[in-house]
């Protein structure tokens, strides 16, 4: 199974970002073969809907499940709609939240805000 | 680190003075003027160094080459955005009205509308005893959430603070929200009037939207004013917390003016907005 | 006659002169352009208000006729499109309803529909036709709300008075572009000349004739007072500040209705401006 999250670098190392849409880079761990992969989120720089790209790119690149803090209501809609899991992170470490995740500690992500709709 | 944004729904109420006075009484390291329509932070937090300037863009505009174009007029059938005109027997498009949707540029029957990239405001940022991180949105741009983003993102660059303070945008619009991520508490400033109060209900609706917790003071109350009971009646019913009023003192605007923060001279203001202040410090440290 | 109000950020008394421009009139129309936090109305209390919804279209998909190629998808600029299980999911609040997508499917699949953005509301009080445009919450641009309610007044003949919003946003371009002059309202603390300066700055950018009035003066030193003086931008008025003034406003009460001096004050204030802008039209023809 494939879980995403949102990524960003910190001091040189790799940590949850608390972004999602606008979140540097987007990790790809494969449950498989423990193999991950880190893509630039080209969502970022965008002047809007960067949410909705960036649930897009997690979309297309068949992932099964997402970890993150937070997200805006129109990524959560995609998610809903393509049946990706989406649970609520626990503090920065990678490798922490993604072992709690498949010992099921973690919950799913339920409070969605209304996004922040960023337009010229 | 905790980072307090402080807001009003309406504007004039006094929330660049307070957030000015909170900075000087927190020493705060790391400050953000998010007001990027109308920018007045800089005006009392006096810099010791010139800003380093970077021009933000919005979205691309687009340009019609008027030697080639042919006058079919088809771009102008298409515009939704009434930004297209004859100008002679070319056309023109007006950067002011054109929003990017590239349109004009798809059906050219000949290709000649391009996008030119558009500079829609400036980001400023100071770096002496503190990073002061602001901008300011070109007249007759658009909604600035991005920009406003842009602001706060730059005082994460190099800095390990305990306390930011974001002086937010008026109003209830997207740069407000853009203004609310990462906010772990709310000051919201209103003033005792009828119009506060009315814009005070709009954004502490759209603040509990994001579970941001807030907390309401008033400023510039007089003995006469008699919208105070209905500013407290309504934080009681919807359970927001209030940390004081502040009194409208004719002494504030000589201090601004004089590029004082109003706790930098001795006056009724500047010992109000003090206890708001502390109030507001118990409640970060809840949060 | 058209006059718009503006200032550079809001609180500094937009409203309160339009309001009480507008009651000083013979007959007048008061339309409010601050569409997040319209206030105009609370002071008119008008009645006889018809209300109609402001309506921009977006598009609609049929599946039957969607083989998802996701041409729509990528073309749109505002990214209001995505794409799952082999589906089009569009995303109303940030369609910018310019029409691309549908104009771009090589199936003609997709059509408009409407969604409501706001509403204009149009009454009467006393004398006074008054106009409010209302933003509903969560919507981002209100820019169409405004394009109407200047289609609705731009035949009139009367007074009318434009409360704009502040700032210098598109709304507020929007909202000048058919005044014939523009009054700028200013604060007496630095703040207040350095937003005086970027309003003023956009009403030369669109070539408007402008007027200040300074609000709340005290008597001291006012930066946007100098700003007026060096600059050589007429002064309409100066209202001092006035702690019975602003409680009677801060209570949403028509000042000139209220004591006589106002009503007084803001005549005076009437007369400079139709003076000044009978003025600068005889020069420039």
């Amino acid at each position: 199974m494939k879980i995403a999250l949102p990524i960003e670098i910190a001091n040189g190392k790799q940590i949850i970002s608390q972004a999602f849409g606008r979140a540097q880079y987007f990790m790809f761990y494969d449950t498989g073969n423990h193999q991950s992969s880190v893509i630039e989120n080209t969502a970022a720089i965008l002047q809007g809907g960067a949410g909705i790209k960036a649930a897009q790119m997690v979309i297309d690149l068949h992932a099964e499940v997402l970890l993150t803090p937070q997200c805006g209501e129109n990524a959560m809609n995609l998610f809903l709609q393509a049946k990706i899991k989406v649970m609520k992170s626990i503090g920065k470490d990678i490798k922490e939240n993604i072992d709690m995740f498949l010992n099921d500690q973690l919950n799913s992500l339920d409070d969605v805000h209304p996004g922040f709709h960023h337009q010229t | 680190m905790k980072q307090l944004l402080i807001l009003s729904g309406k504007g004039g109420t006094g929330k660049t003075t307070i957030a000015g006075a909170f900075i000087k009484l927190s020493s705060c390291k790391s400050y953000a003027d998010c007001d990027v329509d109308a920018p007045n932070l800089h005006l009392i937090m006096k810099q010791n160094s010139i800003a380093e300037a970077q021009d933000f863009y919005g979205m691309n505009k687009y340009e019609i080459d008027e030697l080639k174009c042919l006058g079919c007029g088809i771009c102008k059938t298409l515009c939704k955005f009434d930004a297209i005109h004859k100008n002679g027997k070319t056309y023109q498009i007006d950067p002011f009205s054109c929003e990017g949707c590239a349109v004009c540029e798809y059906f050219c029957p000949i290709g000649i509308i391009s996008p030119k990239q558009h500079v829609s405001g400036e980001l400023l940022l100071y770096r002496s005893e503190a990073l002061f991180s602001t901008a300011k949105i070109k007249a007759g741009g658009g909604n600035s959430g991005l920009l406003v983003t842009e602001v706060k993102k730059r005082l994460r660059q190099d800095n390990i603070v305990d306390f930011e303070i974001i002086d937010g945008s008026p109003g209830i619009g997207c740069p407000v929200i853009a203004s609310m991520s990462g906010a772990d508490l709310i000051l919201l400033v209103t003033e005792p009037s009828l119009s506060g109060i009315s814009d005070m209900n709009r954004i502490a609706i759209t603040a509990k939207k994001f579970h941001v917790p807030t907390i309401v003071c008033i400023n510039k109350t007089t003995p006469m004013s008699k919208n105070v009971n209905i500013i407290l009646a309504y934080c009681a019913e919807n359970s927001i917390p209030m940390v004081g009023t502040i009194p409208y003192d004719e002494t504030v605007n000589s201090s601004i003016n004089q590029g004082l923060s109003i706790v930098d001279t001795d006056c009724q203001a500047g010992n109000a907005v003090r206890k708001v202040y502390d109030k507001v410090r118990q409640f970060i440290n809840l949060t | 006659m058209k006059i718009a109000f503006l200032s550079g950020k809001g609180g500094t008394g937009k409203t309160l002169c339009a309001v009480n421009l507008a009651s000083v009139s013979l007959k007048s129309v008061y339309v409010d352009c601050d569409i997040e936090e319209p206030n105009g109305h609370l002071f008119f209390k008008p009645l006889q208000v018809k209300s109609e919804n402001v309506e921009v279209f977006i598009p609609n998909i049929d599946k039957s006729l969607c083989d998802g190629c996701r041409k729509c998808v990528d073309f749109c600029r505002f990214n209001a499109l995505g794409f799952v299980q082999n589906h089009v999911v569009i995303f109303p609040n940030i369609c910018h309803s310019c029409g691309g997508c549908a104009l771009v499917c090589p199936k003609h699949a997709i059509a408009d529909v409407s969604k409501i953005i706001g509403t204009i509301e149009d009454g009467i009080a006393q004398e006074i036709r008054v106009i409010s445009g209302f933003l509903e919450l969560g919507q981002e641009s209100g820019v169409p709300i405004i394009k109407k309610i200047m289609n609705k007044i731009m035949l009139i003949q009367d007074f009318v008075l434009i409360d704009c919003p502040p700032g210098s946003s598109c709304a507020t371009v929007e909202s000048i572009q058919s005044a014939d002059f523009c009054v700028l309202v200013a604060e007496p603390t630095i703040f207040g000349a350095h937003n005086l300066e970027m309003v003023h700055e956009l009403v030369k950018t669109l070539q408007k004739l402008c007027g200040v009035i300074l609000n709340k003066t005290n008597g001291f030193y006012d930066p946007s007072e100098e700003y007026c003086h060096k600059h050589k931008i007429p002064i309409m008025g100066k209202i001092s500040y006035d702690e019975m003034l602003g409680e009677i406003n801060s209570e949403a009460l028509i000042a000139v209705r209220e004591n006589i001096k106002y009503q007084k004050m803001f005549e005076e204030i009437l007369n400079n401006i139709i003076e000044e802008v009978r003025h600068e039209t005889t020069i420039d023809s």
